[in-house]
């Protein structure tokens, strides 16, 4: 057991080079990491539908552009609505502010 | 439509969790119906959402208090599942009995405990998006899937709530809490009424079976076969410390 949990935190915590969260409105909580690879990994107790679908959103998240004249919201937007995600406790905008801020 | 109530029954959390799995394959196929669930928990188990972080739970402590630690296959956050302290449902429905909006059929299933708590003589509402609170206390979450058109909801109603046990196996960060203490932000059955097990178990019967068809019925041999595959995953520390 303690060898799974260490190798687990060491791949979420020991490469960790930047956490954020936020308390988004209804009470649920979102922990954004970037990891020493910049891979973006999200934590919380929110809801997303179909749950499946979360990983695949963590890679367009990692991919997303650092640039202030994108629409980050608008692009986070799209591709939830393309792939017909459901977010409950958490919307394009936080992501979008957690992202500005994990990448500070 | 007709409804099954399964025996209540006590398990260990990774079979409770493979159970609700198996019935809900089961519903999706059409070999079995509708179901509403009641049961506990033996051991004790601490629950985490299929989003969280193992952190958010003290594995040393429930290490050495023999509590099992699960990761569920629904969002939402920790729960502890004190054998005594609390009835666990879970509602297994093709998705068209509550439809396509994923709040409002929130919205309506813990209407249901609303209504049981009601019974009782307890006065609670709904806060969205998954709790029911009573004076802005919590005394019910829950956590819904839906997966293969069938909608699985699973939630808790606290009879009694032993802060100092929960607090010693959940770590809720700092944001979670808000600056305010574990008594101000839940309560439980018996602080405000005095009822059984055995009363609120009928309370959440008629709260749930109101202008329903139903009968009680055991789980059937193909989905006791099937939890008992799907047990393998809840068993694992690759699924259990997946984040």
């Amino acid at each position: 057991m303690w060898e799974k949990y260490n190798q687990a935190r060491d791949s979420r915590v020991g490469s960790r080079v930047m956490q954020v969260e936020r308390k988004v409105p209804g009470g649920k909580l979102v922990q954004m990491t970037s990891d020493s690879k910049g891979s973006i990994h999200l934590t919380g107790d929110f809801f997303l539908h179909p749950e499946d679908e979360l990983n695949s959103l963590e890679e367009f998240l990692t991919l997303l552009p650092s640039d202030n004249n994108i629409n980050i919201v608008e692009l986070i937007r799209e591709y939830i609505e393309m792939r017909n995600i459901c977010m409950i406790g958490l919307r394009p905008e936080d992501l979008a502010e957690l992202l500005f801020k994990v990448r500070i | 439509m007709k409804w099954r109530l399964l025996p209540f029954m006590m398990e260990r959390g990774a079979m409770n969790m493979a159970i609700d799995e198996a019935i809900a394959e089961c519903v999706g196929q059409s070999t079995a119906p509708p179901t509403l669930r009641l049961y506990s928990w033996s051991p004790g188990a601490v629950t985490i959402g299929c989003f969280q972080s193992i952190d958010e739970v003290n594995i040393h402590n429930c290490s050495r208090y023999g509590i099992d630690i699960i990761r569920r296959r629904t969002g939402g956050g920790a729960v502890y599942h004190d054998p005594s302290g609390e009835i666990t449902y879970s509602i297994i429905a093709p998705e068209h009995i509550f439809g396509s909006d994923i709040l409002a059929s929130y919205r309506e299933i813990c209407g249901y405990v609303i209504d049981s708590l009601n019974i009782l003589g307890i006065k609670s509402y709904f806060r969205p998006v998954n709790d029911i609170v009573v004076r802005g206390k919590k005394i019910s979450g829950s956590a819904q899937t839906r997966r293969s058109g069938v909608v699985l909801q699973h939630g808790t109603i606290l009879l009694s709530h032993d802060v100092e046990t929960m607090f010693s196996l959940l770590r809720p960060t700092a944001a979670k809490l808000a600056n305010r203490s574990v008594d101000e932000l839940i309560t439980s059955i018996d602080s405000l009424v005095d009822a059984s097990k055995e009363e609120i178990i009928e309370a959440l019967k008629e709260g749930f079976f109101s202008n329903k068809q139903w009968n009680e019925s055991p789980l059937l041999p193909e989905e006791i076969e099937r939890a008992r595959i799907l047990i393998e995953r809840y068993d694992s520390d690759d699924w259990t410390y997946l984040r």
